[in-house]
């Protein structure tokens, strides 16, 4: 596969979490470096020069800008329109394959959807290790709850999808890298009408935080309110894994795994959850895992850094009161 | 024990490994005999381990430490009463005599027992004694799993008995890699446990039942009972199967009934009519539940009923099965009939005449005078919101099964014993009769699982003065 | 407003997958013992159709269930609870992979039936092997605005729908104008409810209607190979912490507080 077979751009848009530009740095990096092939970065939104410079100290060759005016970050319709428009305009298409990268989660995936229904290529969407074999574009799939993956080929040339990697790495900006502003005027769109009120929610987006604490299937609703204070007094936050989301414990966007999001703290506490595969792959493999579980057969234990065999109902009071007011 | 790839060989052959297999696996040990248990699914335990783990015994020290007077010869009469008489007294003094020497030996093995005694109905005084019915397996089976002599086979599924003239010599079983002949040199001990899985058998003794819900170990599609028949072993108790009303029909997680009835619910039919007194026994409730259009019928309640639940009392937990989303909520009358989809004016004339008799204190329909037996005054159905749990009956076991003498030795169909032939548990009929006492079907897995051990046990040491045997 | 709600169940995870092969480029061969069963998304679209319906019973609601191992007992699950119409939708070559082939198919199927009025539920996965970009991919193909991972629908005062989605500190309500496509996600305020046994019974009696869509795509997704995924590699042993509550406490409270500091 020669490096000039391939071009690899990663769209984000500006209004998301930083998060969401790493997670795709860090998947261009991955099809780029197995592919060995350059790539490139789309940022939407209003310039912000901080994540400009993140993509372009990745190693992006072309960071182009595009700032479509007032938008709103859920918009995905007009993001779409606005991506298609510079991918169209971009100069970077000249490669006989390409794949558009968004970031991994649903927000991504329908943003991937909307583009490779815009421009007619292959919405791979939430995906694996993207490849070049026998002169076709490749990837796989997991499906069935995970339990088995499928590799998928496209004869086609165009391929959007979303591909989870962990951090990505910053080697420095290359010599020739540039950036490159675009402009595009996008179509005045109905607007909708929207009403917001205000939850009892205060923790911080599960994304963003360097301590997250998640509760499983084993916790119950006095345990998901001993975890809120826990992540409180962590500066953290507080997920939950598909069945936790499931019973109602925490509200969907708070769901860490492959049907919900994928999330790089530093620190991951484990509490009641067994660890389904599910679950560790919406888990950075750089993230450091302490888990609390009652059953020492658990699969977590396989996987955590740190574990502890006991009860939540023994352990969690009394690690509050350890931890202090405040 | 000799283990070749087409024949397995050992003193004893146990069929099951639920709580009468594990029981009659390690006194067999004890006895100093090798002994197979084969299992036909991927893990022991069966119906004992999804039980209430409830066992009936009198005269514990569990009893005796809570100020509690009970004796072999109160549970006897007790057993008897319970079933009207139609059970087998041999049997039922089987259970009596070796019941105290089965508790205290679960001790002895470390099962650990509660240390609550419950009444429950049928019994003259408190003797329901209770275990983690999953822990207690677990400890059998690492009882079992230390012994030597003891060969816990899962997957592995008896086919039929092998025999030498009368004289039952094995199991033909099938695993993973085909059949296989095990032989038995002393004797196979059947504790297979019931038939809830086989509907169409339950169909041809208790058609009433085609509808209800069957809750069991999922091997228990009358295996033993079909091998033991077909060497001509006789049945009984076949026509007392019943089921307890008031199973959410399609629930899957709960396994226990919901009796808000006993709460001063009315139960309403698919007609939107009342159809007995709800406040007698759950047993029959569920008889006459069956009886109703669709085997599904409602327990009707208010807001006032449903704050009187009880949360420690799994039957009358109403909070939790409201939060998991069982119960139909509605703000009126009306509105609960259209969800239920019962015919609105029978429905609300119906808890009319109910409500305006209670207020009046006079008898309502179907001559209901308590909330449950003697206990407790009727409420109208006022105070919105309203709820409906729709109920069905469940049936948690067979209750009945092949004919045994004290020493659980199969008989024939002419009541003669069908030589080293023995069972245990479930399989077993003639204990409960017409009606079963709580607490007294697991307890007779058991208790007789240790029987019919030690009648292999004693039949070896007969064989061993006839120089029969090595 | 009227509701088409359509479905695409999943394996059940509860028990052992059953025998999946590929038997062509465009074909996945499923023996065994299928347990389709709807997925936590199709169960909560049907449950936000249902409370739409319960407090508009004039409302139509109309069933399109993908085509698949099972239909029978899938069809009957549905079934009890009542909709309107009930149809199995047979898509040929049915490759639930590739969204954009799945999505082309579908909307052939429905374009007709939908009007201005049409409400289009769907969950937020359609089955077992949607990437997440099937709703999208439809959306766009039939020309629906989307309301994308919404987790409640309910009405208004003046009879206007309103759907729910959390996002952050906020809950965002936003008006659903018809015709839409919305995508659910799962939320404890739409678990789907028990029918009534009367109704299980009765659907067990009925028959459905079945329809084909043959729709195929020349530069689609082509099925390669099927793998056990790889465990995820981690680090290869788990310290675990010993001694009494109050010790575990303290060595716990160091390696969340210190992140990343040495287990004491």
């Amino acid at each position: 596969m020669k490096s000039n077979d391939l071009t690899v751009i990663a769209v984000a848009p500006n209004r998301w979490q930083v998060s969401a530009l790493e997670d795709v740095l860090a998947a261009a990096q991955r099809v780029g470096g197995s592919a060995q092939a350059r790539f490139g970065c789309l940022l939407l939104g209003h310039p912000e020069p901080e994540r400009e410079r993140l993509a372009l100290e990745a190693g992006a060759c072309t960071v182009w800008t595009l700032d479509p005016g007032e938008a709103d970050a859920e918009d995905y319709e007009m993001w779409a329109a606005v991506a298609l428009a510079a991918l169209e305009s971009s100069q970077l298409w000249s490669t006989p394959r390409r794949v558009v990268l968004l970031p991994p989660g649903a927000a991504g995936e329908e943003l991937c959807a909307r583009i490779a229904a815009g421009n007619g290529s292959v919405a791979a969407g939430r995906c694996e290790d993207i490849r070049v074999l026998d002169g076709q574009l490749q990837f796989d799939r997991e499906g069935w709850g995970g339990r088995l993956s499928l590799s998928l080929i496209t004869a086609a040339n165009d391929l959007c999808a979303c591909l989870r990697a962990d951090k990505p790495s910053y080697p420095g900006r290359r010599m020739e890298a540039r950036l490159m502003p675009l402009e595009h005027e996008p179509a005045p769109r109905p607007q909708r009408q929207i009403e917001y009120r205000e939850t009892s929610e205060k923790l911080p987006p599960i994304e963003s935080v360097k301590t997250l604490v998640c509760g499983g299937r084993g916790v119950n609703e006095a345990g998901f309110a001993l975890l809120e204070r826990l992540a409180e007094a962590l500066d953290g936050s507080l997920a939950g894994s598909l069945p936790a989301v499931d019973a109602g414990m925490v509200p969907a966007y708070r769901q860490v795994g492959v049907s919900g999001k994928f999330v790089r703290p530093d620190v991951y506490f484990a509490v009641g959850v067994s660890g389904t595969p599910q679950h560790l792959a919406g888990i950075s493999a750089d993230t450091r895992i302490v888990a609390l579980n009652s059953d020492p057969e658990a699969p977590i234990f396989r996987v955590a850094d740190v574990g502890v065999v006991n009860d939540w109902e023994t352990i969690l009071p009394a690690l509050l009161e350890a931890l202090g007011p405040g | 024990m000799t283990v070749q790839t087409h024949r397995w060989v050992a003193d004893v052959v146990i069929v099951g490994g639920g709580l009468a297999g594990l029981c009659a696996a390690v006194t067999a040990a004890e006895g100093g005999l090798d002994v197979i248990v084969l299992e036909k699914t991927d893990s022991n335990g069966g119906s004992s381990a999804m039980s209430g783990g409830c066992l009936a015994f009198a005269g514990s020290e569990l009893q005796e430490a809570q100020g509690i007077e009970d004796s072999e010869e109160l549970l006897l009469q007790d057993l008897i009463a319970v079933g009207k008489g139609e059970c087998d007294e041999a049997v039922a003094r089987a259970y009596t005599r070796n019941q105290l020497a089965t508790y205290r030996w679960l001790l002895d093995q470390g099962v650990v027992f509660l240390p609550v005694i419950e009444a429950a109905s049928g019994q003259s005084v408190p003797r329901v004694h209770n275990v983690d019915p999953a822990d207690m397996i677990r400890q059998l089976e690492r009882v079992a799993g230390a012994s030597k002599r003891i060969s816990l086979r899962q997957n592995v599924a008896a086919k039929r008995l092998l025999r030498d003239g009368a004289h039952v010599t094995g199991v033909i079983c099938e695993a993973a890699d085909g059949d296989i002949n095990c032989l038995a040199t002393h004797g196979v001990i059947l504790a297979s446990g019931g038939f809830v899985h086989d509907r169409d058998l339950v169909h041809r003794f208790a058609p009433q039942y085609d509808e209800a819900v069957f809750i069991g170990g999922e091997g228990n599609t009358g295996d033993g009972l079909r091998m033991a028949r077909a060497l001509g072993a006789d049945i009984r108790d076949m026509p007392y199967i019943k089921g307890t009303f008031g199973k959410h029909p399609l629930d899957e997680t709960n396994h226990h009934a919901c009796l808000a009835v006993y709460k001063g619910a009315i139960a309403v039919n698919q007609e939107g009519r009342r159809y007995v007194d709800e406040s007698i026994s759950y047993k029959l409730l569920g008889d006459a539940c069956m009886e109703q259009p669709y085997s599904v019928t409602y327990q009707i309640l208010d807001a006032d009923i449903m704050r009187s639940g009880e949360n420690r009392v799994r039957i009358l937990d109403f909070e939790r099965r409201l939060e998991e989303g069982l119960f139909l909520e509605a703000d009126s009358l009306e509105q609960l009939a259209r969800m239920i989809e019962v015919p609105c004016d029978a429905f609300l004339s119906e808890i009319a005449a109910y409500n305006s008799a209670v207020e009046a204190g006079e008898l309502p329909a179907f001559g209901r005078r308590h909330l449950v037996h003697n206990h407790g005054a009727l409420t109208p159905i006022r105070t919105a919101p309203f709820y409906a749990y729709p109920s069905t009956a469940a049936v948690f076991g067979t209750y009945c099964g092949l004919c045994v003498d004290e020493d659980m030795r199969v008989r024939d169909v002419f009541g003669e014993i069908i030589p080293a032939l023995y069972a245990a548990g479930e399989v077993v009929g003639g204990l409960h009769g017409a009606a079963y006492m709580t607490g007294s079907a697991l307890g007779k897995a058991a208790i007789f699982g240790q029987v019919a051990a030690r009648s292999v046990i004693a039949g070896t040491e007969t064989a061993d003065r006839c120089g029969g045997q090595e | 407003m009227n509701i088409h709600l359509l479905l695409a169940g999943v394996a059940d995870i509860r028990y052992p997958l059953h025998a999946i092969a590929v038997a062509d480029v465009d074909r996945l061969e499923e023996t065994g013992h299928t347990r389709r069963i709807l997925s936590p998304y199709d169960e909560s679209a049907l449950e936000l159709a249902l409370k739409l319906r319960d407090s508009e019973p004039d409302l139509r609601l109309v069933v399109h269930l993908l085509s698949g191992p099972n239909d029978e007992r899938l069809l009957q699950t549905v079934a009890a609870h009542k909709p309107d119409h009930l149809e199995a939708l047979a898509l040929l070559p049915c490759a639930p992979w590739d969204a954009c082939l799945t999505a082309c198919q579908l909307a052939s199927a429905l374009q007709a039936e939908l009007d201005d009025h049409s409400l289009l539920l769907v969950g937020r996965e359609f089955g077992d092997l949607d990437g997440g970009n099937l709703p999208a991919a439809l959306a766009v193909q039939m020309g629906l605005p989307l309301l994308s991972r919404v987790q409640y629908l309910r009405w208004d005062s003046d009879g206007r729908c309103w759907s729910l989605r959390e996002r952050g500190t906020q809950e965002e309500w936003t008006l659903v104008e018809t015709p839409c496509l919305v995508s659910v996600s799962n939320d404890k305020r739409s678990k789907l409810r028990h029918p009534l046994m009367k109704n299980v019974m009765l659907a067990r009696k009925a028959s459905y209607a079945s329809r084909r869509v043959q729709i195929s795509r020349a530069a689609g997704l082509q099925l390669g190979s099927l793998q056990i995924p790889a465990e995820r590699q981690r680090g290869d042993h788990c310290t675990l912490l010993t001694g009494d509550v109050s010790q575990q406490v303290e060595s716990l409270r160091a390696c969340l507080v210190g992140s990343g500091a040495d287990v004491p």
